[in-house]
């Protein structure tokens, strides 16, 4: 139970940076290119807050995954899972999990399968975040935003499952999984448009590696790749 | 002028595999740390029949025999998954009741033979367990199946074409009071990986296998269930 308030404490604080808000949140913190300059842009601060995100859904999936296979011990162990009632709706991971036919996706436990899904957005974030000028970055965009659109779309057909196979069983841990993939949709989104609209790179603060790297470069010697560069 | 361009193009394009793979590694590596998590601090059954493991469920259209009415009623969609206390509490084995299923075939001379120890079992454990009867249609020349032929095989009426030519109400044994799944698709069985009928099994009142092919064929249910509920004791 303590985990939950962990990754639901990253999640939040990145969605929140994600949005305009977090530029906000950046000007009263100070965020410059010497002081937290991966807030100092709307680029590298949005990527951070998926960074945020991503790690928080990552716990959540092991969390769940977790949940579930303690259940499947048949040991009797399931007081890790959480039960609550929340605007009506009963959050119920243990009886979510106990559903043998339902507490998977095609075979793949739901929390497993997070884990996956994370992992993927994940490589693509960190990509970016590392070469934000590279040649593949509008194709990690446009992945991006497929990969999370396929998970937004899988996530309501959980909340289907639930809803109507279930008899209204849900789960907070897959709950807040679900959140958070519909959070690194918009904020894919989001990203893309920056590129489309050319507000990629900004000279103020930017904190783009590879012009970093370029900048070290072309103050000193640049060793030559082939012979005819001699 | 082209040298330089090219030189530029490069160098902004340089480092690109090196910035994806490396950010892959690490996606990996923290994938990795998350299954070792996994695997160090869970260890749940096994799918699968045999002992100990958790058989796939069986799901399909039941009938329940109603005893002096010649005939029944049928129930939609039973799962045998819905039926599993997984909070049961192996310390009292008799807290609640365990599973007996048996796959037969209407047309299959041995689960015709069967149909006396099953109405045995009945008789004797009747109250500790619930007795499951799922009908399949082998792939084999003269077998084939219906819910007339099911109703029939189960409670002993006068139909033609049981075990292939024999009419249903000389089946040995009582009529069966216990619930016949209609798997004549055979997709449970199917999903159970079984290649023949009879094939029995007991599973506990959490659904884990307790006896299967492995442990004997399903002349050996009684002696098993004596083992778990020796008659006399309660039975």
């Amino acid at each position: 139970m303590e985990w939950i308030f962990i990754y639901s404490a990253l999640i939040l604080i990145g969605a929140l940076l994600a949005t305009s808000l977090g530029e906000t949140i950046a000007n009263a913190l100070g965020a410059s290119e010497e002081k937290l300059s991966w807030m100092a842009n709307d680029r590298t601060r949005k990527l951070g807050a998926m960074q945020l995100m991503l790690l928080g859904g990552f716990i959540a999936s092991i969390d769940l995954f977790w949940i579930q296979n303690k259940y499947m011990e048949y040991s009797g162990i399931t007081a890790a899972s959480t039960a609550m009632d929340i605007f009506g709706l009963n959050f119920d991971t243990t009886t979510f999990v106990g559903d043998l036919e339902n507490n998977n996706f095609f075979g793949i436990p739901w929390g497993f399968g997070g884990m996956l899904f994370f992992v993927i957005i994940g490589w693509f974030t960190l990509s970016i975040k590392a070469e934000p000028t590279a040649t593949w970055v509008d194709l990690f965009l446009k992945l991006g935003v497929l990969s999370t659109g396929f998970g937004v779309a899988v996530s309501l057909y959980l909340v289907y499952i639930q809803t109507f196979v279930m008899d209204g069983v849900y789960s907070l841990e897959a709950t807040i999984i679900q959140l958070t993939i519909f959070s690194l949709l918009l904020a894919f989104a989001s990203l893309q448009k920056m590129k489309n609209e050319g507000t990629w790179v900004e000279k103020k603060y930017d904190s783009d590696p590879l012009d970093k790297k370029r900048k070290r470069r072309s103050g000193g010697y640049i060793a030559p790749t082939i012979d005819s560069e001699e | 002028m082209k040298y330089e361009q090219n030189t530029i193009r490069r160098m902004r394009t340089d480092d690109s595999a090196v910035g994806h793979m490396g950010s892959l590694f690490q996606v990996i590596g923290i994938f990795f740390i998350g299954m070792m998590i996994i695997a160090f601090s869970t260890d749940p059954v096994k799918l699968g029949i045999d002992k100990g493991e958790l058989p796939p469920t069986i799901q399909g259209d039941a009938h329940h025999y109603v005893p002096g009415s010649g005939g029944g009623n049928w129930e939609k969609n039973w799962n045998l998954h819905d039926h599993f206390n997984m909070s049961w509490d192996a310390e009292e084995a008799d807290s609640d009741k365990w599973f007996v299923i048996e796959f037969l075939d209407t047309d299959c001379p041995y689960c015709w033979t069967a149909g006396d120890s099953q109405s045995q079992i009945s008789e004797y454990w009747g109250d500790k367990i619930t007795q499951i009867g799922v009908v399949v249609a082998l792939n084999i020349d003269g077998h084939s199946g219906s819910r007339a032929e099911i109703e029939a095989f189960q409670g002993k009426l006068d139909f033609e074409g049981c075990k292939t030519t024999s009419n249903c109400k000389d089946r040995p044994g009582e009529p069966h009071n216990f619930i016949y799944i209609d798997d004549l698709d055979a997709s449970s069985m199917g999903d159970w990986n079984l290649r023949g009928t009879p094939s029995c099994f007991i599973l506990q009142p959490n659904g884990l296998v307790y006896f299967g092919p492995g442990q004997g064929t399903c002349d050996d249910i009684p002696a098993a269930l004596n083992e778990l509920f020796p008659i006399g004791q309660g039975a």
